[in-house]
């Protein structure tokens, strides 16, 4: 074979092979799926339409048989459904500095007696037992119990928590005068039934 | 099974709870509704009525119609309940609790107290002393001999 026919079957074997490879090229365009965030939802807990409340349930001179009511809002305002609320309760008495209710009794959170505990319009008082078993169901019980299983699941609207307390006519006793009862209540909204 | 292919296998077990435990957490947030403060003030209490009365009786008869209540009041006036005192001629040297008071009915209005009185000549009898709450005060609404 001469140095021209080695040439043109080499020449040939150039373009046939681009032509091969020109065969194999496809279509493509590259782009930039850009700035893909995954942020989480929220829950957001808010009370009487702020972060926390205060003084919703007040007495400042009080005696035997004087009650008080007071409702709490309930609201998710978050941006995912929640499932429930779960409640406790933490009291701290104060005994008085002088008088008759220096004298040792009963703490007075166990003679406030809770008369009606509802959320969204139900009793809920079911649930609070009479730990203390002085026959009536009073804040130290509340102390003692969770309410659980409050179903909260939608978002932008107020459940209200009611309760109305008083000083239980019979077991509020001269010794009380004075004492005083500050009540912190918690309440944990969760996103699943099974927490 | 060996020991070393025991412990990798408890390992790899430990890993896999783990990731399992982590999948289900879930969002929870808390807020808090304070200072929900109730306080005592002072009161008339049934103890206090007891000695009040305790010190009326004897003292005298208009000191002791003081302490009745309206229904009492309204039956008797104070003339003729010291009249009446005056007549039946019962000196009351003293008077001891022999029950202290005890709070009754639904809303705690009425209490009652056991009294011993002990008259001129060293006689005693026992009295139920019947108090209802009015205006905040415990007033003597009648008595029972026993």
């Amino acid at each position: 074979m001469d140095k021209k026919l080695i040439l043109g079957f080499v020449g040939l074997v150039v373009v046939g092979s681009a032509v091969v490879a020109g065969t194999r090229a496809y279509f493509s365009q590259q782009g930039e799926v850009k700035s893909n965030t995954f942020s989480t939802g929220t829950l957001a807990l808010k009370l009487n339409e702020a972060e926390e409340a205060t003084a919703v349930w007040n007495i400042a001179a009080g005696g035997p048989g004087d009650q008080v009511s007071g409702t709490v809002n309930i609201r998710n305002d978050g941006s995912i459904k929640a499932d429930h609320i779960e409640i406790t309760a933490s009291n701290t008495v104060t005994e008085a500095a002088s008088g008759p209710g220096t004298v040792s009794t009963t703490p007075l959170d166990t003679v406030l007696e809770m008369t009606t505990l509802t959320y969204d319009g139900v009793s809920v008082l079911g649930q609070v037992l009479d730990a203390n078993g002085n026959g009536i169901k009073d804040l130290d019980d509340l102390e003692a119990v969770t309410l659980d299983n409050l179903a909260l699941t939608d978002t932008g609207k107020d459940h209200p928590l009611a309760m109305t307390v008083r000083f239980n006519p019979t077991l509020t006793v001269g010794e009380h005068q004075g004492d005083s009862a500050a009540t912190t209540l918690t309440v944990t909204l969760n996103q699943v039934a099974e927490q | 099974m060996k020991f070393s292919t025991a412990l990798m296998l408890l390992t790899c077990l430990f890993f896999i709870s783990s990731s399992l435990y982590s999948s289900y957490s879930y969002f929870a947030t808390t807020a808090k509704v304070k200072e929900n403060v109730l306080s005592a003030s002072s009161w008339h209490t049934p103890e206090e009525a007891v000695e009040e009365v305790d010190e009326a009786l004897e003292a005298s008869a208009a000191a002791l119609y003081q302490l009745t209540g309206q229904d009492l009041q309204t039956t008797f006036s104070k003339e003729d309940f010291e009249a009446a005192v005056a007549a039946s001629g019962i000196k009351i040297e003293s008077a001891r609790v022999i029950e202290d008071p005890r709070i009754f009915g639904v809303n705690g209005e009425w209490a009652e107290a056991i009294l011993e009185l002990t008259v001129a000549g060293g006689t005693s009898q026992k009295f139920r002393v019947i108090f209802k709450k009015e205006g905040g005060l415990w007033r003597i609404f009648g008595t029972e001999e026993l």
